[in-house]
């Protein structure tokens, strides 16, 4: 037992010293594949909340990723002067109010059909970023500069630099994961997860079921939101690419193959995600492909993904199933 | 044109499409009612019968070769799919399931842009069905999607036959509304489910192939046609066959009318739709389990 509470504590030192000095380790360009994966993991740590902890699969999660981006994107190129924490924050709160409308719909339906309900709210967005092209810009997108980022007595950070925005990310996405992880620990999340395990019996208990997945459904939109509006600024542009149907499959794929059964697995997944994809992409332009097979072998053989490979049990249960 | 002739022809535009949708909700709503599980590969399999029509007409086969030779494949395709992945999913739970068939889904949709890239490929119909008939005065219509109305409806006929006529279609429908019970009273479900499977995904191919010339192929065809069938199966009711057709020519006027006035919100339709079908009868209009 004291050996695993060192070599949690050895962990997530190194992790944090890792965080800290990465760009002082990696080259210029490749700190935007750093910010990817931070943005990242807010959004599939999002999406497993409603998955890993709520027992709800959404397909159509990248329509409020989507929201997020888009808003940042609008808000930017329209409001000029908008502090930047603010533009995110807004950004994030118009994604729960979609998320709102989503989920009120959406949760009154069970399974595989409550997952279609929202692909079909995802494809509506999708349409729409698509088509209203007087607000979204259509094919082009949005594109926007990153704006300055005033604190209170340090005075104006420029986060045009690479660098600068990498440790900009870095906070605001470990705030809100901090944030969220908080979240599951209040007697609100442990009653999630109840509902999780047995509805039936939670609504017996005298919980409510519907009204509790709603406000999980909201936070998990708003973080994704959150997650969105990063993803604006770090590629400085608000396009299709952040609303498509990839980015919901995306979530899935990163939450499924990091471990969808622990609060960090997702964000492992993002990291596996990003650099297998960077990598892959190097050679062929399909690499989804690829991610697919490998996510199907994950869904039959290590279904508790990559993050339990640091568990012993594991071993031992791959080790002696069948 | 006069309001009644366009009248007409949106029907007939409606009944060739609902048509088209029951052919591949009907294999996907009886899967469902066996298994409990939606196969969302399904969509991809009508997909990959569109494709599998062009990559042969490209070869110089001819479109009738075609139209046999595609939905054999698929159905094997389908069989093995059943008896490999997803019965060893099947066993470790509904979400594992679930996922199972989205990635098989995701996969043979990143497939087909690879092999035919992501523009949409248009499929020549047959010498024999081109061209246009008269129907009255100078009023024409494609040979073509009646004779896509006329083979679906004949597939829709061999279906009502083997449910309602046949000991195996006896089987299927009990193993619907109870599969476990059927198990214990010494059938084997699990090859019946795999037989079904096959017959499904074999139908989704055929409905692929027919549809190519009207519609082409192009990889999102799959998700296109997965929303449908999702609306068709929740309003026609869980696993019932006769829901998925009477929701399905729903859907097929609620399409070619919607289109004719509103365009962008033919899918908003759709739904609403589907939400007052859930408001009056949760169930749908032809289920009985929830």
């Amino acid at each position: 037992m004291r050996r695993k509470v060192l070599m949690i504590w050895v962990l997530s030192i190194s992790a944090t010293l890792l965080l800290l000095l990465l760009p002082r380790l990696i080259s210029g360009s490749r700190i935007i594949l750093a910010t990817e994966i931070l943005y990242f993991s807010l959004y599939s740590v999002s999406f497993n909340l409603l998955f890993g902890y709520g027992g709800l699969l959404p397909f159509g999660h990248g329509g409020l990723f989507g929201m997020g981006a888009y808003t940042t994107g609008i808000l930017l190129a329209r409001l000029s002067g908008l502090p930047i924490l603010l533009t995110i924050f807004l950004s994030g709160i118009f994604a729960m109010i979609v998320g709102a409308i989503i989920g009120f719909f959406s949760l009154r339906l069970k399974g595989a059909f409550f997952s279609l309900l929202t692909f079909a709210f995802q494809m509506f967005l999708f349409a729409l970023a698509l088509k209203w092209r007087p607000v979204t810009g259509g094919e082009d997108g949005i594109s926007v500069l990153r704006p300055e980022f005033h604190l209170p007595l340090l005075g104006a950070i420029s986060l045009a630099d690479r660098v600068n925005f990498y440790y900009f990310s870095l906070v605001i996405v470990t705030i809100v994961l901090a944030l969220s992880y908080w979240f599951l620990k209040t007697p609100f999340g442990n009653s999630i997860r109840c509902i999780k395990e047995n509805e039936e019996r939670a609504s017996f208990l005298g919980y409510q079921t519907y009204r509790s997945q709603f406000i999980l459904f909201c936070v998990a939109s708003f973080i994704a939101g959150v997650g969105g509006s990063l993803s604006t600024l770090t590629a400085e542009m608000a396009s299709l690419e952040a609303i498509n149907v990839d980015v919901s499959f995306a979530a899935i794929m990163m939450t499924f193959i990091g471990g969808a059964g622990s609060f960090l697995g997702p964000v492992l997944g993002s990291a596996f995600y990003v650099v297998f994809q960077d990598w892959l992409s190097s050679w062929t332009d399909r690499w989804l492909i690829f991610m697919g097979a490998l996510f199907i072998v994950m869904v039959l053989y290590l279904d508790s993904g990559l993050i339990s490979l640091l568990k012993k049990e594991t071993y031992q249960r791959l080790w002696l199933k069948d | 044109m006069p309001l009644a002739t366009m009248f007409i022809i949106q029907l007939m535009h409606s009944l060739v499409y609902g048509m088209l949708l029951f052919l591949v909700a009907a294999g996907l709503t009886l899967v469902l009612g066996m298994m409990n599980v939606l196969n969302l590969a399904h969509a991809a399999f009508y997909m990959l019968g569109a494709y599998l029509a062009y990559a042969f007409l490209k070869a110089h086969v001819s479109y009738w070769y075609a139209l046999v030779m595609a939905p054999v494949v698929i159905g094997l395709l389908g069989i093995l799919f059943e008896r490999f992945l997803l019965r060893r999913a099947h066993r470790l739970g509904h979400f594992h399931e679930l996922l199972l068939t989205f990635g098989a889904f995701y996969i043979l949709i990143e497939v087909a842009r690879w092999i035919w890239g992501t523009t949409p490929q248009p499929v020549a119909a047959p010498p024999l069905l081109a061209g246009s008939i008269h129907l009255w005065a100078d009023q024409v219509y494609p040979v073509y999607r009646l004779f896509v109305l006329g083979s679906s409806v004949l597939i829709l006929l061999a279906f009502a036959y083997l449910i309602n006529r046949t000991r195996i279609g006896i089987l299927v429908r009990a193993a619907v509304a109870d599969s476990e019970m059927v198990n214990v009273l010494g059938i084997n479900v699990p090859r019946l489910i795999l037989l079904v499977f096959g017959a499904g995904s074999a139908v989704a191919g055929f409905a692929g192939v027919i549809a190519a010339p009207f519609l082409c192929a192009y990889p999102s065809m799959g998700g296109d046609i997965l929303l449908d069938c999702f609306v068709v199966i929740v309003i026609g009711g869980f696993g019932s066959i006769w829901g998925a057709l009477l929701a399905a020519l729903m859907i097929g006027l609620v399409q070619s009318f919607g289109v004719l006035w509103i365009p962008q919100f033919a899918l908003v339709l759709e739904f609403a739709l589907m939400a007052v079908v859930l408001i009056i009868k949760p169930s749908g209009l032809f289920g009985e389990k929830e």
